[in-house]
């Protein structure tokens, strides 16, 4: 039994035996084989160089008609490599000799070569490096692919085990047999932390090494309350696992009969719980767990790993969607939040050095007019008689908003000189998610008709901390005093100048900070599906003057753990059941 | 790869050597390995049926510029 510790990214337990894929990029583990597997894996080998051979002759297909022969002629290097019988021997060696899969077999070999010429003096071959190389993501590609593929076609229980997914990947994946999720990379705040949450199954991220220990079939437990894999656990831990996951399941119904029970205090005070989705048919699960309407709709999934842009059309028929469910409910349409992703990079003459800090979300779309336009058409379009409004994120200064805002009023003269119907009194709002917003926020009130607090960037950005970067992820947490007090000042701004403030970010979802954030004066929460009938079972068992003692109380310590500390007791007090121990 | 490609045009089985290494030619991965530069002594063998085609055809190929890599090897042919 061994166990590894990671980032608990969405709650509960998973207990199966573990599927284990690898993407594009990214280092082999050598990942044995039984002996009677090295056929199929010579199989599959073959299989993906007749399909690399036939990309091949396609694309040099279509160079020769567009570029001209002699660029396509740099192909007949790539063919000749898949035609290389004496490498294609090598493979198959590689896989025979030591029980590896074909990915790996193509990996080292590949490489190996490419070290050799890389260390030659020569420029041709060190050119031919790159063709080397290639070929070598062409191969895992399309080895890769044939797994992905059969992801999809699960026929019993797994956990997920990767070095880390693609947003595709992780949204197309079987989700009836796809029970939990282990990821080497990431955060809590990336795109396939947030489609687990969404979809309820327990994950746990940051894990640095798990894909490479683990092989697939080996029984794995992942433990999303504690942000911990258990890998070949012994009798004892399953048994102990078992218990609490009945538990779980039991708890989780328990809260089912708070579905349309009203969010209230015990002592009145009403509170609004929407839910974060991704996708458009999303909305129906906020409907379904008794949230009374969308409060951040993450457009930007609508590129989900794709490198095109999604047409004015296609964007108005998915947030017609969500707005046809919800019917008369709210829904916030968040603008693309786009950056350091696939789409953004592909499109960088150089990559970012730094993307957080770079060119992303609301500075992206400012500098991609026509992109940005094209979607606040759509959106305007699509809001016609409904309770839809529009969100900016990542607002850093007040110029910023102001052009987002010009932006707007140019889509809707455009519309209106085209005749076409449109709603042009979109209330409009923003992420308080920088520190510089949040230090600004009375200037902002007096320019938004809305704030949504983004917790999960405004603590990156405070604390100075990527939560992906496993080497410091413990230091990022939502209970240091510094993001306290900027979210209480934002809370207060909105009340000063009469404007609503909600949360979208992951504190929101998270029954640790309801006494806290009500107690703050917060009363618009927005969290993701799953989590919307615990915060409603949290709210529903305090009262207001309750939380204003939690909130005083934790607004006078200096430390993150005497809060965390403090919050845990207070919780655990009120909701017992939602803790593992 | 013209030399490659001239290679397994030839049912014999050829190699060439370096300095220090022998190699397929009919693979373009092991080819690659020689390094092949200017002023470079290559040896060309071949064993087969049609060993002395093979040899004469790929000395000319190397002698003539080594087609796109522009080498100016000496040649060594041994037909066998």
């Amino acid at each position: 039994m061994k166990i590894k510790k990671g980032i608990g990214a969405s709650p509960g337990v998973a207990i199966a035996p573990a599927v284990v894929v690898d993407t594009e990029e990214f280092d082999i583990p050598e990942r044995h084989v039984p002996v009677d597997h090295a056929q199929a894996e010579l199989a599959r080998l073959r299989k993906a160089i007749g399909v690399s051979k036939k990309e091949i002759l396609d694309l040099r297909k279509r160079s020769a008609d567009r570029i001209g022969k002699e660029i396509a002629s740099i192909f007949d290097f790539h063919l000749g490599l898949l035609e290389d019988e004496a490498l294609v021997k090598k493979f198959s060696d590689t896989i025979l000799g030591g029980h590896v899969t074909a990915e790996y077999a193509v990996a080292t070999v590949l490489r190996g070569f490419a070290k050799e010429f890389q260390a030659m003096p020569t420029q041709y071959l060190a050119e031919r490096v790159k063709d080397v190389y290639d070929i070598e993501k062409r191969l895992l590609r399309n080895l890769i692919g044939q797994r992905r593929h059969s992801l999809a076609h699960l026929t019993r229980d797994v956990n997920l085990l990767a070095h880390d997914l693609t947003p595709s990947q992780a949204a197309g994946m079987d989700r009836e047999h796809v029970l939990g999720l282990a990821i080497d990379a990431g955060g809590l705040t990336s795109h396939t932390t947030i489609v687990a949450r969404a979809l309820g199954i327990p994950a746990v991220v940051g894990l640095n090494d798990v894909a490479a220990e683990v092989a697939s079939g080996d029984l794995v437990i992942i433990d999303g309350n504690r942000g911990v894999v258990v890998i070949g656990p012994d009798p004892q831990t399953i048994e102990g696992y078992r218990k609490f996951a009945a538990k779980q399941v039991e708890f989780i119904h328990s809260l089912d009969k708070l579905r349309d029970l009203p969010a209230v205090t015990r002592d009145g005070h009403e509170v609004t719980l929407l839910g974060n989705v991704e996708f458009p048919d999303e909305a129906e699960n906020v409907l379904d767990k008794g949230g009374s309407g969308v409060g951040l709709y993450r457009t930007e999934f609508l590129f989900l790993g794709s490198d095109t842009e999604p047409s004015e059309d296609d964007q108005y028929k998915a947030y017609r969607r969500v707005l046809d469910i919800c019917g008369d409910r709210p829904v916030v349409i968040r603008t693309f939040d786009l950056g350091a992703d696939k789409y953004t990079q592909s499109r960088q003459r150089t990559p970012e050095r730094n993307p957080m800090l770079g060119c992303r979300s609301i500075r992206y779309c400012l500098q991609n007019l026509a992109m940005f336009k094209r979607q606040v058409r759509a959106i305007l379009r699509a809001s016609v008689n409904t309770q839809a409004s529009l969100l900016f994120p990542l607002i850093a200064s007040l110029s910023e908003l102001r052009q987002a805002k010009t932006v707007v009023r140019d889509v809707i003269e455009d519309l209106e000189e085209e005749e076409i119907e449109h709603r042009s009194d979109i209330p409009i709002g923003m992420m308080v998610e920088t520190p510089a917003a949040a230090l600004q926020c009375d200037a902002f009130a007096q320019e938004v008709d809305y704030f949504s607090i983004g917790t999960n960037d405004l603590v990156q950005y405070t604390l100075a901390v990527d939560r992906g970067n496993e080497k410091v992820a413990s230091m990022y947490t939502m209970t240091n005093p510094a993001v306290l007090r900027l979210i209480k000042e934002i809370v207060r701004a909105g009340q000063r100048f009469d404007i609503p403030v909600s949360m979208c970010g992951e504190m929101a979802g998270d029954p640790q900070y309801t006494l806290l954030l009500l107690g703050l004066g917060l009363r618009i929460f927005s969290c993701s599906p799953p989590a919307i009938p615990e915060i409603k079972k949290m709210v529903r068992s305090v009262t207001l003057e309750q939380a204003m003692m939690v909130a005083r109380r934790v607004m006078s310590f200096d430390t993150e753990k005497e809060v965390t500390n403090f919050l845990r007791v207070e919780t655990r007090k009120i909701l017992p059941e939602a803790y593992a121990d | 790869m013209q030399l490659v490609e001239l290679a397994n045009g030839f049912s014999s089985k050829v190699e060439i050597t370096n300095s220090s290494l022998t190699v397929d030619a009919k693979s373009i991965m092991s080819v690659m390995r020689l390094g092949a530069a200017q002023g470079i002594v290559l040896t060309i063998r071949a064993e087969g049926d049609d060993a002395e085609q093979a040899v004469a055809a790929l000395a000319k190929l190397v002698e003539d510029g080594f087609g796109e890599m522009e080498g100016d090897a000496n040649v060594v042919s041994l037909g066998e």
